[in-house]
């Protein structure tokens, strides 16, 4: 299927989904009584625009925009990487996002709104040790890739259950629920906080996506057609880090979305340059977000984090994609 | 006036071995340079420091008078466009997505490609007779296909020095006799073409310049007859090679 349509099909199913996701929620509100308060404007009165307006529309903001940052990202290191199971989270840059965070909440909590900064800049060391690792002695290959980001995501793990240990008791349950990537309670204030930096990272994204195609081509193609390797490698790592970056200072880390979304378009249209896939993901990102946030938020019978059902999908599905590529491999 | 390309004293070196030895050459525009050699003798290493693509342990690579190192990517990448050897995109671009790549260092990254780039695009599609294949994913293309495809991506790129790294592998006989028509062509447009082959008879039937390779060292150069003539040759191949009536015959010993 062609972008356009692709385009025009996910605006309406975010649609859908947003107004579903604004009107259903496990306060007692009716839909009816949801939608005229949605329809009253935020300076609306009474318990329904409160919650509609100050509850719902912040949470399912954050959602999209998280999705859209995590799947632009994963967009990105795939053809960066030229690694089609690169992921902000199997290469390990939400953990480095995380552990950021986590030892931030944990030494400055008063500051929290430095929060994108730490979580940016730990998920731009973890991309670059992670490359650095990968480039050591030679030429990477994608399995070196993937197992660095591997290996680091877990030391980052391992800190960040030291960062917890010393952590002060009445901060400890908000790291923990943090930790698993949830949307709860998320406010405008944290909409404002992650807005800048992740708009900027998917701007940088599908600015340099032309560049991120020659590169998914391999360097010497690359370098032939006059894209500045190195420069453009930076660039998008660091846009990758600072989408991932807020996406993971304001819901925790996230996992998946950035291997699911990308994937399922590019099988979708049949085709993958970034130049269209960059903006696609993000768009289907949060798409794909604000369905499984409604689905955690209204359809289970307790009220599971997000961050755990992309695990439930996306985990069955990168093994699905592993074990194709061996399939096509053999 | 200062060569097209030149390298002075290159000298490559990986651990345990020297890949290239204190390689000094240059090129002048126009013409075709086949660069010979046997398996090994540092072809592809040359051809990627020529490009810029590695950087050697010594020595220099001038483009037009400049260090290469010393100038933008999209500056080389107009006067120089190098197509290394074959290997398959992992993700799946188009066949005019990866051809239109040879308009980036023209149209640049903020700029969407003009109807003068597009018009390249699809003359650069059809002499390499790849147009019918644009809108096919390049994962799905034989050797062949993919080999015209990069190729294509070089012609659009309209720079005015080729470097092609084993051009002709993979490509049946129409498709290598119609790519040496078009580098009949291209010359004629004053380009210049340094290509890597391995088919000595076919490269000698094409006439031009040669430089052989042996070793990482540069044993011969000149008008490819003297070169294959030359017992420079007979050592790098270990053959005998002798021409007469305009045929050339290649035998072991």
């Amino acid at each position: 299927m062609g972008a356009r349509r692709t385009t025009f099909l996910l605006c309406a199913v975010l649609g859908i989904t947003a107004l579903l996701g604004l009107l259903w929620g496990s306060s007692d509100l009716t839909a009816s009584q949801a939608w005229h308060a949605l329809l009253e404007g935020p300076d609306g009165r009474g318990l329904a625009c409160h919650v509609v307006w100050n509850i719902r529309m912040p949470r399912l903001l954050v959602v999209a925009l998280t999705g859209a940052a995590l799947s632009a990202s994963g967009a990105a290191l795939q053809a960066l990487f030229r690694n089609p199971l690169a992921d902000p989270s199997l290469l390990g840059i939400s953990s480095g996002a995380s552990l950021a965070a986590v030892a931030w909440l944990t030494l400055r909590p008063e500051q929290a709104e430095w929060l994108p900064v730490a979580a940016f800049l730990g998920a731009l060391g973890e991309v670059a040790t992670v490359w650095t690792l990968a480039h050591f002695g030679g030429r990477p290959n994608l399995a070196v890739t993937l197992l660095t980001g591997v290996a680091l995501s877990s030391l980052c793990a391992a800190l960040v259950g030291v960062a917890l240990l010393l952590a002060r008791a009445n901060d400890l349950s908000r790291l923990i629920f943090w930790l698993s990537g949830g949307a709860e309670a998320r406010t405008w204030e944290h909409l404002l906080q992650e807005l800048g930096p992740a708009l900027l990272g998917i701007g940088m994204l599908w600015v340099l996506s032309r560049w991120l195609d020659a590169l998914s081509l391999g360097e010497e193609h690359a370098l032939s057609v006059g894209v500045p390797v190195n420069r453009a490698r930076w660039l998008a790592l660091g846009g990758a880090a600072m989408a991932t970056g807020a996406a993971v200072s304001v819901c925790g880390p996230v996992g998946f979305v950035g291997l699911i979304v990308p994937h399922a378009l590019r099988g979708w249209m049949h085709r993958s340059s970034a130049r269209r896939l960059v903006p696609l993901s993000a768009l289907g990102g949060g798409v794909f977000l604000v369905l499984c946030d409604t689905v955690a938020r209204i359809y289970l019978p307790t009220e599971i984090q997000m961050g755990a059902i992309t695990s439930f999908l996306g985990v069955p599905f990168f093994l699905w994609l592993l074990l194709r590529s061996r399939r096509v491999g053999a | 006036m200062s060569p097209l390309l030149e390298a002075r004293g290159i000298r490559v070196d990986v651990p345990g071995r020297t890949l290239l030895h204190d390689i000094s050459c240059q090129i002048r525009g126009g013409g075709r340079i086949a660069l010979l050699g046997p398996n090994g003798a540092g072809k592809s290493t040359l051809m990627r420091v020529l490009s810029g693509c590695l950087d050697a342990d010594a020595g220099e690579v001038r483009l037009g008078g400049s260090r290469l190192g010393d100038l933008p990517r999209k500056v080389v990448a107009r006067t120089l466009a190098y197509v290394p050897q074959l290997r398959p995109p992992l993700l799946p671009l188009t066949v005019r997505e990866i051809v239109a790549m040879g308009r980036l260092s023209h149209a640049g990254l903020f700029h969407p490609l003009s109807p003068a780039d597009r018009d390249r695009i699809d003359a650069a599609l059809e002499r390499l007779d790849v147009r019918a294949l644009q809108e096919r994913d390049a994962t799905t293309l034989s050797g062949g296909e993919l080999q015209r495809v990069f190729l294509a991506r070089a012609v659009a790129q309209e720079a005015s020095l080729l470097l092609l790294d084993e051009p002709l592998s993979g490509l049946d006989v129409r498709h290598q006799l119609e790519l040496l028509q078009l580098f009949d062509e291209l010359v004629a447009e004053g380009r210049t073409i340094v290509w890597s082959v391995h088919d000595l008879r076919l490269c000698a039937e094409q006439g031009g310049q040669a430089w052989l390779l042996d070793q990482g060292r540069l044993t011969a150069d000149g008008p490819i007859e003297e070169v294959l003539l030359s017992p420079a040759a007979r050592q790098a191949f270990g053959l005998a090679i002798a021409r007469s009536d305009d045929r050339w015959s290649f035998q072991l010993g």
